[in-house]
């Protein structure tokens, strides 16, 4: 956060921080702040928030450390732990800890592990079970990054969903073996700001190419981008031709490793977590030169290059045309979390303004005019399994039916 | 003002009081037909604007070969009346004053409900813009949208229609029930597994959610809309655009008609197969069964946010309409291989 000066400052509250203003946390923030995602929260901090996941199912909450009375609160935040034996810890209450231990009580029970607890229950993890993969999965999805890749030209459908009305056709990759040694810049190359202003030295640096079965290292042609110099934009060519998505002039996927995933979870239930391990492995057995690009990244180039992947179907069915004379509609229980909806609008949207039609109350719809109780009292008669007593109960029923309509018939409609 | 309906249905359960029972048949068609008549249903759920002129002409003694495949339950007891010669022309001469009595009513009940409509304000087609991209509304139906759908003053948001839900059907959506999730996806499918469209839904779903969807984005309704909830969806519809929706037959699928035990027959898919030979090969579980396929990337989605998970949808939606017409032209080939036939898009005549 900004100092009085308003110059980017970061402040630790670890021993090293306070007795040396150097610790290995502010370190790290300060050496590799450009590596770091955008900051996952708006506004003001949360009272309890998951920060981490560790081996064997040990989940860290960041805990608002409210010490003192509401007006004397800090920004101060404390770190409570739940270990793998689903024992919950506080750093901040360590004596209470103690305490309870002592007395033989399981768990400490602070306000920092009460609010920490209440997250959980709110992320759905479940606080007295093995929940490790969940938690991993929540905080995975909140660090998809929505950097702009360097490619931006429309990608071809896969070979395999490839429709005879399909203009671009993905070439098939063969393993990268056609690739060339160097990719040049050329006409259409560009930044990943969008500018494809040109006008500096040509550089030529190395390019890693993630492929299903290994990881491929190729030369490639850049230029300081003039629009974005300070930021350290790279132009670069967008690598499409070769079926390659390039990411960022250091790091670019083949489209088969993505069109591969599209595949999987599309031919049966395949999160990203299982994909990425497989690939893992696959490097590993290959002996890639390089190890597989971590969950993160790989998220966050799936979606980028789906956006920029002419996957767009009609949405029409070519035997019923386009005003189909049967529609099936159903709902599905396909959600995501309610706290993420921010400019969903869905055809039910209505806006007074726009467009208001009154509609006043309308008379009675169905068949039978006569009372509802009645009505339903016919039903019954008319539902019953023994025919006999079906008739005998109908024949009353209309008795008193024909009484009603002779008292209210000026009444009917 | 119609009197002389409840005196047709007055006349028709002495009738039916006094059919012998031996004739099974004939007598089970007629009680069916009764629990119709008694039915909670609108009479437009069982005469709809395509059977008031087969039953108009019924009423004066001409059967019209579009009385059957538009109400059954007249169709069912005409067929049965073949043998019956002693009791088909009191029958007859039973239902036709009901048929006539039941198209004054039909024709009273859909003028009433276009007369109630005042249009306040005309959306203009101009006005939505915003409306038109799929990857920030989360509303994908492969077509511009052709209508706004308007607010209607004095049915959405009133307490009468929250409380109608309860009363009437009594379906409950339980997956749906986990407050900290959206309400999931609505979809649209054709009888041939091919996806029409999605939406996603902010809150739980509801008949405005089909209404809605239709209705802005189809030039013109569909002929049959198939629906788990139709029972409820018909009425909702019919009160908003009757105009619009008047061709239209709503109707339950052959699975969820079981849990329907307060709705009468004519809500039902199965009834309407009996003499519609064009809805007999209707696979009515299309949706539940491309449904079953989207689970597979429900554990994915409830881990995304919004945009994520819009274009994760899209793609498994498109991947799957993809596959369904590369199935269908190769199908195609092969009956044409076959029989020398020609693939050929049905449109509709109405256009």
């Amino acid at each position: 956060m900004p100092d009085k000066e308003g110059t980017p400052t970061n402040a630790c509250d670890c021993p090293d921080f306070k007795r040396t203003r150097i610790c290995l946390h502010s370190e790290c923030v300060e050496q590799f702040f450009h590596l770091m995602p955008q900051p996952v929260i708006e506004g003001e901090d949360p009272e309890s928030f998951l920060v981490s996941v560790q081996y064997d199912n040990h989940l860290y909450f960041s805990v608002a450390s409210k010490s003192g009375s509401e007006s004397r609160q800090s920004q101060k935040r404390t770190i409570v732990q739940r270990t793998s034996t689903y024992q919950w810890r506080c750093k901040s209450c360590s004596k209470e800890t103690l305490f309870s231990l002592k007395f033989g009580l399981i768990d400490s029970n602070c306000i920092h592990i009460a609010a920490a607890k209440e997250e959980a229950m709110d992320l759905d993890l479940n606080i007295e079970g093995a929940d490790g993969d969940s938690a991993a999965r929540i905080l995975t999805s909140r660090l998809i990054s929505t950097t702009n890749p360097i490619s931006y030209r429309q990608i071809p459908p896969p070979a395999w969903i490839r429709l005879p009305q399909d203009i671009l056709k993905e070439k098939p990759f063969r393993l990268g073996v056609c690739l060339p040694d160097l990719f040049s810049l050329n006409e259409i190359s560009r930044c990943s700001c969008g500018s494809g202003q040109r006008g500096g030295s040509v550089d030529i640096q190395e390019i890693t190419i993630f492929t299903s079965t290994t990881a491929i290292t190729k030369l490639i042609e850049t230029e300081y981008c003039i629009d974005c110099r300070y930021t350290k934009g790279r132009i670069g060519p967008d690598l499409n031709e070769h079926g390659l998505f390039n990411w960022n002039n250091r790091i670019a996927f083949s489209h088969e490793l993505m069109n591969n995933y599209t595949s999987q979870f599309t031919t049966s239930s395949t999160p990203f977590f299982a994909f990425h391990q497989t690939i893992v492995n696959c490097y590993l057995s290959e002996e890639s030169p390089v190890p597989f690009v971590t969950l993160h990244l790989f998220l966050s180039a799936y979606f980028a290059f789906r956006r920029l992947q002419d996957l767009e179907a009609k949405m029409e069915c070519s035997i019923c045309g386009s005003n189909p004379s049967i529609v099936i509609a159903d709902g599905v229980s396909i959600s995501f979390p309610r706290h993420r909806v921010i400019n969903l609008r869905p055809p039910t949207y209505t806006d007074k303004n726009q467009a208001c039609t009154r509609i006043s109350t309308a008379g009675k719809q169905t068949c039978f005019l006569g009372p509802a109780k009645h009505r339903s009292a016919f039903q019954k008669a008319l539902e019953m399994t023994d025919i006999d007593k079906s008739k005998d109960e109908l024949k009353r029923l209309m008795e008193v039916y024909q009484v009603i309509m002779l008292l209210s018939r000026p009444l009917l409609i | 003002m119609n009197t002389e309906l409840p005196k047709a249905i007055e006349e028709c359960l002495i009738l039916y009081l006094e059919l012998p029972r031996d004739r099974h048949r004939l007598f089970n068609r007629f009680r069916q037909l009764l629990r119709q008549l008694f039915a909670n249903d609108s009479i437009l759920q069982l005469v709809a604007s395509g059977a008031i002129e087969p039953l108009r002409k019924y009423a004066v003694g001409e059967i019209d070969d579009k009385l059957a495949p538009n109400i059954p339950a007249f169709g069912m007891i005409l067929q049965n009346l073949t043998d019956q010669v002693e009791l088909a022309p009191r029958i007859h001469l039973c239902l036709q004053k009901l048929a006539h009595a039941l198209t004054l009513q039909a024709e009273i009940v859909l003028k009433d409900l276009i007369l109630r409509r005042k249009i306040l304000k005309e959306g203009r087609v101009e006005d939505l813009f915003e409306e038109q991209n799929w990857e920030i509304t989360g509303s994908c139906y492969g077509r511009s949208m052709k209508r706004m759908r308007p607010f209607y003053e004095g049915r959405d948001g009133s307490r009468k229609e929250k409380n109608t839900d309860d009363q009437i059907c009594q379906k409950f959506y339980e997956t749906y029930k986990k407050e900290k999730l959206t309400g999931g996806l609505m979809a649209l499918w054709c009888p041939h597994l091919v996806c029409l469209g999605f939406h996603k839904m902010p809150k739980s779903e509801g008949r405005d959610d089909v209404f809605s969807a239709i209705y802005s984005y189809f030039e013109i309704a569909p002929s049959v809309i198939i629906y788990d909830f139709a029972c409820q969806l018909a009425p909702y519809c019919m009160a908003r655009e009757p105009e619009f929706f008047k061709n239209t037959l709503f109707v339950i699928d052959e699975m969820h008609a079981n849990g329907h035990s307060s709705c009468s027959q004519a809500c039902f898919l199965s009834n309407y197969m009996q003499t519609r030979p064009d809805l007999q090969p209707v696979y009515s579980s299309a949706a539940e069964c491309s449904n079953s396929g989207l689970n597979r990337i429900r554990k994915s989605v409830s881990y995304m946010n919004e945009a994520n998970a819009i274009i994760y949808t899209h793609t498994y939606i498109s991947v799957w309409n993809r596959r369904r017409e590369i199935g269908f032209q190769k199908q195609a080939d092969k009956q044409a291989e076959l029989t020398g036939a020609t693939f050929y898009i049905q449109q509709r005549e109405e256009i």
